[in-house]
């Protein structure tokens, strides 16, 4: 099983992130997204962010969840290497997921390969297959 | 005839009926010739897309698309819905993430033999002087928060009163560069942090910036409104409201999801989430994006006045010599309120144009003075590689498409094939061997964006003038290209 693979789409980037639970598919996500934005540019992991994200649906909270990757790059130039203490809950109907992110600055002489605008809400679903979670994913770029 | 299963009733070699069926409250226009429908429109859900849009609350008349009709998210690129302003919803999908983004067009003095020689140089140095790509800082130093609220409600005008261009300007932008319902309160501190580093960016992507020559004139009489003459070089400008207006989007589309919800709208789509326009939640929307779009036009005002200033230190010339002049600055991306006749009568309806261009005829009392017997120009940009179009609007536009005309080429391949494919390598040289100065952020970016990447945009324009919505004024060629 691999993290994401990447789909045909005209526009913009499509990718379907792939994952054994639904916790894990955050993980997929943060794969998919450094191959997108950081390929070939060295990351840095000396710092950490404290992130707690609450939304209706899991596909709502994992589109969530990469917009804010989005925009600490977009505002700060930061750029996630991996997460860890990850947790997901559902609690009265609310999914959250809570996590540290750890990861660092770009240096001055890089910027990441695209310039994402958004993780779009379209299509987007989970559906689980032989036991593996998959939701694709399309970056308005 | 049907296209993806999707019965198609012909009305005109260029005009195609959806009719209505099941949840859609109008039927589907779509402005396009029967080879289009088949080998470029069919090859994704555009079609199902414009029968969505035909569910929205309070849509009047007809789900429209133009010939540059593709996919999007909720409402095809290249989609207009108006809705009833009193009784109607609102939908962030139906103007786009990169709300406000439009292209600006400007004619200069010079010809051809002026710049010929130094072409190269004046890409490179336009390539040095405007922030381009991702990452790039704004022209304006990281503009204050203060600032920030003064562009959101001044628009273009906040450009004018810093020294970016002239009073002049603003009357030859749609809607003078500013919408009047800006509400920057209801913007997130998000998108504000997004924006103020970016005012006087490029960006990168489709986004460019183009030294064009005016190679062929259609109506001699309309191209001497607009101030373009054959062999008279130009600049196009194609951005927006970046990471501003696209963190509003999807702030709101969260809120506008949950709306939805709340008043019981079963759209079969979630990127068509919407709201009643005159809900807490419609207003906010509509307030946040029109401070986008105000961002926006702000972002054009000051890239432009860069651009003029680079031409003067480039060929060493005084502004009077140049004459450096605004033909004119519309949005593709937006949503307003604006009058129009349903079933013989005026009424205020939100049109909502995602891909498409504002057309206003002659005679209409938005355009200057200049244009009130010409028609509004439209600007049509094409490819890095071929060619763009200026338009001039026709009053067909008012009657059948809310005054809306197309937006430019749409996408024939996607980003990954553009790599892999052929042309992908010698994208530089080829571009050089047509005689076009490139200057690109990266070789990755120039490849995806290649011509061959995009469809040709001659034939969408002559689907819209066939169709009597727009006509053919101007034909330019870029021989400069600046992309992010």
């Amino acid at each position: 099983m691999k993290n994401f693979i990447f789909m045909d789409h005209t526009a913009d980037i499509a990718v379907e992130l792939q994952a054994d639970t639904e916790e894990n598919l955050f993980l997929s996500a943060i794969e998919a997204y450094k191959h997108i934005m950081f390929s070939g540019i060295p990351l840095q992991e000396g710092d950490t962010i404290a992130l707690h994200l609450a939304e209706n649906t899991l596909e709502e909270l994992i589109a969530a969840f990469l917009n804010e990757l989005n925009y600490m790059v977009s505002t700060r130039g930061w750029a996630v290497k991996h997460a860890e203490s990850t947790r997901l809950i559902i609690e009265e109907g609310i999914w959250k997921f809570e996590c540290m992110l750890v990861g660092g600055v770009l240096g001055e002489e890089y910027y990441p390969n695209y310039e994402i605008k958004a993780a779009a809400y379209h299509d987007i679903r989970i559906k689980k297959d032989n036991g593996i979670y998959s939701i694709t994913i399309i970056f308005d770029i | 005839m049907k296209v993806n299963g999707i019965e198609l009733i012909k009305i005109t070699d260029e005009l195609w009926e959806i009719p209505k069926t099941g949840g859609m409250l109008v039927p589907g226009r779509i402005y396009a010739t029967q080879e289009m429908l088949e080998n470029e429109i069919a090859v994704d859900n555009s079609l199902w897309q414009v029968i969505n849009a035909a569910h929205l609350p309070g849509i009047q008349k007809y789900s429209l698309a133009m010939p540059d009709i593709h996919v999007g998210y909720g409402f095809p690129i290249g989609g207009v819905a108006a809705t009833d302003a009193e009784s109607g919803a609102i939908s962030p999908g139906g103007v786009g993430y990169d709300i406000n983004c439009g292209v600006r067009l400007a004619s200069t003095h010079l010809i051809y033999n002026d710049v010929k020689d130094k072409i190269g140089e004046l890409t490179n140095n336009l390539f040095k002087k405007i922030p381009t790509g991702v990452g790039a800082k704004g022209a304006i130093e990281k503009a204050s928060k203060k600032d920030l609220k003064e562009i959101m409600i001044k628009g273009a005008g906040w450009a004018v009163e810093n020294g970016y261009g002239s009073e002049r300007d603003l009357s030859f932008t749609e809607e003078s560069g500013r919408l009047k319902g800006a509400i920057p309160d209801v913007v997130n501190e998000k998108a504000v942090e997004r924006g103020l580093d970016q005012v006087g960016t490029l960006g990168s992507g489709n986004h460019f910036l183009e030294v064009d020559l005016v190679e062929k004139i259609y109506d001699e009489e309309a191209a001497a409104a607009f101030g373009l003459n054959k062999g008279g070089i130009a600049v196009l400008l194609h951005t927006g409201s970046r990471g501003f207006g696209y963190q509003i989007c999807d702030d709101y589309l969260k809120i506008i999801l949950r709306a939805s919800e709340k008043f019981g709208y079963n759209l079969p789509d979630k990127q068509l989430a919407c709201a009643p326009l005159n809900s807490k939640e419609g207003q906010e929307y509509f307030g946040a994006m029109q401070a986008a779009a105000n961002f926006a036009w702000c972002n054009r005002q000051v890239i432009m006045e860069l651009v003029k200033r680079t031409f003067m230190y480039t060929f060493d010339i005084s502004e009077n010599a140049l004459g450096f002049k605004l033909v004119y600055d519309v949005s593709h991306n937006i949503a307003k309120i604006e009058n129009h006749l349903v079933d013989g009568k005026y009424k205020k309806v939100c049109v909502h144009r995602k891909g498409a261009t504002r057309a206003f005829p002659a005679g209409s009392s938005e355009l200057p003075a200049d244009y009130k017997k010409s028609g509004q120009p439209v600007i049509i940009p094409g490819d890095m590689g071929r060619y763009s179009f200026v338009l001039a609007g026709l009053q067909n536009s008012m009657d059948e498409t809310f005054g809306s005309s197309c937006h430019g080429a749409g996408r024939l391949m996607s980003r990954s094939k553009a790599l892999k494919s052929v042309h992908a390598k010698n994208v530089l040289s080829d571009m050089k061997a047509k005689g076009i100065a490139i200057q690109a952020k990266g070789i990755k970016t120039l490849a995806e964006e290649m011509p061959e990447a995009y469809k040709d945009v001659s034939k969408v324009v002559d689907v819209i003038q066939n169709a009597g919505i727009s006509k053919k004024v101007a034909k330019l060629r870029p021989i400069g290209v600046i992309k992010g």
